[in-house]
């Protein structure tokens, strides 16, 4: 009597009280809306038709190509082995920088079907805020590839909409 | 007289009503502390101590499911993952340990976990604490080493009379009238010492074990020998620490890669249970509410109780002020009266509130495997006096100054 007593009572709490809530829960995860899921800077491509987060640590650049609009946390692959960058630094000039995929295996990518890129230069770890400029073929679409770091390239939502890390 | 005995002789006078507005004061502090030890206590149960667990590989699907059925020994389950894919994640520089398990079974009510042999051995569930069998600790046995041997958790073994030697058939499945596996008898070789967490609460079984039980179909026997079609429900992953022993932020890159997967993904419990809890957050609200209303219900009682009780005693006490007390005197008498009442009524709420978590804490340990004790001092605990007494200071208040206005001279009239 008293385990079944049990058996309803701390469910009511804990389980049988969230059970409609389950599959909000789940929904919630899929509608984070622009969110850098590496911690990284969120750019634009195109008319949001994707975005590539970008994260620098130390001498490497990390870039992970994802969805465009809300669907950040989604990877997009490309076909690209390499995405040459051609780099200015203010006070400092042009310099060039090629990003390498490097495929996350445990997401089933490979090479030609990549999502993630590294390029590595010494210069890195000096560098404060840079632009880089290139092109990428994403979706189908050849489109220019730009990438203002610490910043963020934006320009649809230039004024009052942020994209923000974690 | 003394002006407190003159207090205690009036509350002495109307000791029925007293009495009955001293319980349900009580019941509503009562239910304001347990409700509020056993929600903190949940809380840093599922939230603070994480399990041990960093991580939990699983197959796509509702995480907080995920959660609740790795961790929880509750739900199902959606689905199962590859075993190549998992020593995929187990050989991630970032991955220190990966403990893989596959649920689904269960016996009187329990769930039966295949788990590797390391889950008993190697695996901390808290930091720096590992399972033991040792009996200083209550623990019994050793840890599995064959495939026809179990392992009980403490509250699993207690609930069901589980002794060392004890032989039982797994249930295929979860919910009543499911199969058994009839022909398949399982001998327990250890007892865990409890660990007051809901590990406590399920039955450990080798993982090979799950593959070679008779009634499974074909493909699940060929698991037990071929790695690339062995399926598994998930596994425990642990990472690697930074400074502080935090977990290596990292973790969220492996688990963005993994969910990239299209079967496979990384849940991280601490992401999910203050989630979990935001959400069911309502239900601890409801309770409280309740207990609120019923304090000030009872607080409007002792009022109601304590005006009854000066139209009754107007006489007395237009006596009183004409043998020499002071308007304040008399006023004091009747607020007191109230103060007593109501810090008696929070006094023994506090009591019956931590003793009915003690009553419960060993029914909840059984059942949940979560531990909780009735010495859980919560924020509630520090209020409850103070705000009992500022309710029968309040409760009280009026029928005090109702006293303080008292007209001696019509009051001491007769009446007939």
């Amino acid at each position: 009597m008293r385990r079944r007593f049990l058996t309803i009572l701390l469910p009511a709490v804990l389980i049988v009280s969230t059970w409609g809530f389950v599959g909000e829960l789940g929904a919630a995860e899929e509608h984070h809306g622009h969110k850098a899921h590496h911690g990284g800077i969120l750019n634009v491509i195109g008319k949001e038709l994707a975005h590539v987060e970008v994260r620098v640590q130390e001498d490497t650049l990390e870039a992970w190509f994802v969805g465009g609009g809300q669907d950040t946390g989604r990877s997009v692959q490309i076909k690209a082995a390499e995405i040459p960058l051609t780099i200015n630094i203010p006070s400092q000039g042009q310099k060039n920088l090629v990003l390498k995929a490097d495929p996350l295996k445990l997401a089933g990518e490979k090479m030609g079907y990549c999502s993630h890129f590294v390029a590595r230069a010494d210069w890195l770890k000096e560098v404060m805020e840079f632009e880089a400029k290139g092109s990428v073929v994403i979706k189908g679409v050849k489109e220019k590839l730009i990438i203002q770091y610490p910043a963020g390239y934006d320009p649809l939502h230039r004024h009052g909409h942020e994209h923000q890390g974690k | 007289m003394n002006f407190w005995r003159i207090v205690l002789r009036s509350l002495k006078h109307h000791r029925f009503s007293s009495i009955l507005t001293v319980i349900s004061i009580a019941l509503g502090i009562a239910l304001l502390v347990a409700v509020h030890s056993f929600k903190e206590q949940t809380h840093n149960t599922f939230t603070q101590a994480g399990l041990g667990v960093d991580a939990i590989l699983g197959p796509k699907g509702s995480p907080l499911q995920i959660v609740l059925n790795a961790l929880y020994h509750l739900e199902e389950m959606p689905g199962k993952i590859k075993w190549t894919y998992f020593k995929e994640v187990e050989k991630h520089p970032l991955v220190v340990r990966a403990i893989p398990f596959t649920v689904g079974h269960s016996y009187g009510g329990f769930r039966v976990n295949a788990i590797d042999r390391r889950f008993l051995t190697e695996f901390e569930y808290l930091p720096g604490k590992s399972f033991s069998f040792s009996e200083k600790d209550g623990g019994q046995g050793r840890a599995f080493s064959s495939p026809t041997e179990a392992v009980a958790g403490w509250a699993a073994a207690k609930a069901l009379h589980l002794k060392l030697g004890s032989e039982f058939s797994p249930v295929c499945g979860v919910r009543e009238g499911d199969p058994i596996h009839e022909t398949d008898r399982l001998k327990f070789v250890g007892i865990l010492a409890p660990t007051g967490t809901p590990y406590d609460r399920a039955i450990y079984i080798p993982l090979e074990t799950f593959y070679l039980l008779s009634g499974h179909p074909q493909e699940t026997r060929i698991m037990a020998q071929q790695e690339k079609y062995r399926e598994i429900s998930g596994a425990y992953i642990k990472v690697k620490r930074i400074r502080g022993g935090a977990i290596h932020p990292g973790i969220q890159d492996l688990k963005f890669t993994i969910n990239q997967s299209d079967r496979n993904q990384l849940v991280v419990p601490n992401e999910v249970m203050p989630r979990l809890f935001n959400i069911i957050g309502w239900v601890d609200r409801v309770l409280i509410a309740i207990a609120a209303i019923l304090t000030v219900l009872s607080a409007l009682f002792l009022f109601f109780s304590l005006l009854s009780a000066l139209r009754e005693r107007r006489h007395d006490l237009a006596l009183f002020r004409a043998l020499g007390a002071t308007r304040r005197t008399v006023m004091g008498l009747v607020i007191f009266e109230a103060l007593i009442i109501s810090l008696l009524g929070g006094v023994l709420g506090v009591l019956l509130g931590h003793g009915l978590i003690g009553m419960g804490a060993h029914f909840v340990k059984v059942e949940t495997g979560v531990a909780f004790t009735a010495s859980y001092l919560s924020g509630t605990d520090w209020l409850v006096l103070p705000g009992t007494a500022i309710l029968g200071f309040l409760a009280g208040l009026l029928p005090g100054i109702q006293a303080y206005r008292l007209s001696v001279l019509k009051n001491l009239s007769p009446i007939s």
